[in-house]
């Protein structure tokens, strides 16, 4: 049967965010799958060299919607590294807390994606609805929902009452309940097995050669989570387990992301018991290094890494960025060889793929030159050098 | 195994084929070498140490020369081994056959940063868009936007 | 046990309770004190140091000159609603309220003088 090359995206019903897949299919079969990403750089590591410290607290942050935080606690860790500063421990465990509170809630919202993926929208809608109980306490401690502002260089920027304690203690007891009938969900509907036992099979040797990071490692049978072999924050003096499973498959992913938001909210709730008293921040010069640091996180999608060159000015010399999607790239273009057509959404939507955070790097949305409207004979013109000239350097 | 005891043992193993390790903080450990040696030491910490999880490269622009860290994480050691190039001549060998995670990483500093790396076998355009050309490398720090004729102004700090 | 309708008992347990979502200009939901909103600012306090301006990310924030005094304007559809101003204010001129309601027809109506 003659190959046939479909292309998807960068805008396509079935993509969330801007990407574009080049899938060479033999039937129903795909044979061959090329992603390009790139569609929504923002430039974000240049323009950090422009800015300072303070401000790239809040620029950080928007490296992501999802995972915001870990990217405010990524970059004011590095700081902290060069500095040499130990926030006070009252603001590591309000530092963790917002950490996993924003893990379970973005959980939550890959449980519905999925399970919108799978064609089950009744999951969708009530995993949702339960994300909004972690939404409301985040909104209580930080003042908003998504882009919180609460970690600064050196601890946090609010402190926590008591009565927003309560109220932490009490959602995480119904999120618990909620999140045991979601395991049992997971593991007994039809709907979710049929959808996702056997698709988008990640071998362990698979997973480790192509460096997959995250839930989609740990769905592989593999022991890496960046909370227990290298802690950062209160990690180290947190008791929690790290979820694996030997499926392989995206089974495997549902149902390590939902063992993961249980032991995320058995951490909450020791948190708010054992919160030590003290200071949440201590004072920093706005001047930092020279020197440099890398500082490295689990965010809900994996490994996030950042790494600071500082050079004793109020600006950074350079800020490097690697989100954890651009790292699960290519173990998506490794599991879609063989798969059906029809499940390509359900396995890109398996490593929970973040575009936005991916594409960070650079300035360009359009060129300028080329947005303008073309005459048949210009676009011939410009077709013709594409191919002449070397445009792929 | 702790980070000195650690130090100490690639300091041995590795030999010549490093200038230093040094570890500025527990579980972080920098390998600086020559680009001729990078591939030897990729190959002995893939060997000796089993790792096999690059997690991105770093480059960065030192004026007259390019430097990049390639960040290896081992159990639970965060290492970076640093390479320098002279920006007349950026070239380094690819480290995509011993570990194919790096592909990407490479693609992305070669056009980010400019850097040619030599026996990749995918140089097409990762990020940037297709109709590129020949606009410069954005993270450079002498790189200037083509749609702005002009720097834009910045007060104090970074020159 | 591997069966479909799993969910049922939650979904017919919901018929009796009222919806999640609520219907927004109609109804509005309680804003949680501490709520990052529209910038309020108080000119009798300015003393018009200008480090409101130094630590916005956004340039929402600017130093003007107005009647011999140096004082800021904050354009509300640039702003990122982090706070920073408020926190690097040294007078508690700057204050964030709860009013998120920001939609105009005139982008004049947004700046906050």
């Amino acid at each position: 049967m003659a190959e046939v090359r479909i292309p998807i995206g960068p805008q396509h019903p079935a993509l969330k965010e801007p990407e574009r897949f080049m899938i060479t299919v033999e039937g129903e079969t795909v044979v061959d799958a090329d992603i390009k990403i790139g569609h929504i750089h923002r430039g974000i590591e240049k323009l950090a060299e422009t800015k300072t410290y303070v401000q790239n607290q809040y620029l950080t942050e928007r490296i992501c919607g999802i995972c915001s935080f870990t990217h405010t606690t990524n970059f004011c860790q590095v700081t902290e590294y060069v500095l040499g500063t130990d926030p006070p421990p009252r603001g590591l465990y309000l530092r963790t807390l917002v950490n996993e509170l924003e893990r379970i809630h973005s959980h939550l919202l890959w449980l519905g994606v999925a399970g919108h993926e799978m064609g089950f929208d009744t999951l969708f809608m009530y995993s949702w609805d339960d994300r909004e109980i972690v939404q409301d306490i985040l909104e209580h401690l930080t003042g908003n929902r998504v882009n919180y502002a609460y970690n600064c260089v050196g601890g946090v920027r609010r402190d926590i009452t008591d009565a927003q304690k309560q109220m932490i203690i009490r959602g995480m007891d119904a999120l618990l309940e909620r999140m045991d009938y979601y395991v049992k969900v997971a593991l007994n509907e039809k709907t979710i097995l049929k959808r996702t036992q056997g698709v988008g099979i990640l071998t362990t040797e698979d997973a480790k050669r192509l460096c997959a990071v995250g839930p989609r490692l740990r769905a592989s049978n593999v022991k890496v989570d960046v909370r227990k072999d290298d802690p950062y924050a209160a990690y180290g003096e947190l008791p929690f387990e790290v979820i694996t499973s030997d499926t392989l498959d995206v089974h495997a992913q549902v149902v390590v992301r939902a063992l993961e938001t249980v032991e995320s909210i058995k951490m909450c709730k020791y948190m708010m018991q054992n919160l030590p008293a003290g200071e949440i921040r201590v004072k920093v010069p706005k001047k930092v290094g020279p020197g440099e640091a890398t500082s490295h996180t689990e965010a809900p999608r994996g490994e996030d890494i950042h790494h600071l060159r500082a050079n004793g000015t109020d600006k950074p010399e350079r800020l490097k960025v690697r989100a954890p999607t651009l790292a699960n790239i290519l173990n998506v273009q490794h599991t879609l060889k063989g798969a059906n057509i029809a499940d390509i959404p359900l396995v890109v939507a398996g490593i929970d793929p973040c575009m936005g955070c991916m594409d960070r790097v650079l300035i360009i949305d359009k060129d300028r030159e080329t947005s303008k409207v073309w005459e048949k004979e210009e676009l011939r013109k410009y077709s013709i050098e594409w191919y002449e000239g070397e445009p792929h350097r | 195994m702790t980070t000195q005891e650690m130090v100490q043992k690639l300091t041995g193993s590795l030999g010549a084929m490093v200038d230093s390790v040094e570890s500025p903080k527990e579980r972080r450990v920098y390998i600086n070498t020559k680009r001729e040696n990078l591939l030897g030491v990729v190959k002995h910490l893939k060997e000796q140490y089993g790792a096999y999880h690059i997690s991105t490269i770093t480059s960065f622009d030192n004026g007259d020369e390019l430097e990049l860290l390639y960040h290896v994480f081992i159990d639970t050691t965060f290492m970076s081994i640093r390479v320098k190039l002279p920006k007349s001549d950026p070239t380094v060998n690819t480290i995509t056959p011993i570990l194919p995670g790096a592909v990407l990483y490479e693609r992305e500093i070669s056009e980010l940063m400019g850097v040619k790396v030599k026996g990749h076998p995918d140089m097409r355009l990762l990020l940037l868009p297709e109709n590129w050309g020949n606009k410069g490398f954005p993270l450079r720090k002498d790189w200037v936007d083509p749609r702005r004729p002009e720097p834009p102004a910045t007060e104090g700090g970074d020159a | 046990m591997k069966t479909t309708g799993v969910m049922i008992p939650t979904l017919l347990g919901r018929i009796s309770k009222k919806p999640v979502t609520v219907l927004y200009p109609f109804e509005k939901l309680e804003v949680p004190p501490g709520f990052r909103g529209k910038i309020k600012f108080h000119l009798d306090k300015c003393i018009g140091c200008g480090m409101c301006a130094k630590d916005c990310v956004s340039a929402a924030c600017i130093m003007i000159e107005k009647d011999d005094k140096k004082r800021p304007i904050f354009d509300m559809d640039k702003c990122t609603f982090c706070g920073q101003c408020e926190e690097s204010c040294p007078k508690d001129a700057i204050e964030m309220t709860e009013e998120y309601e920001l939609a105009h027809l005139n982008r004049g109506e947004v700046i906050v003088e």
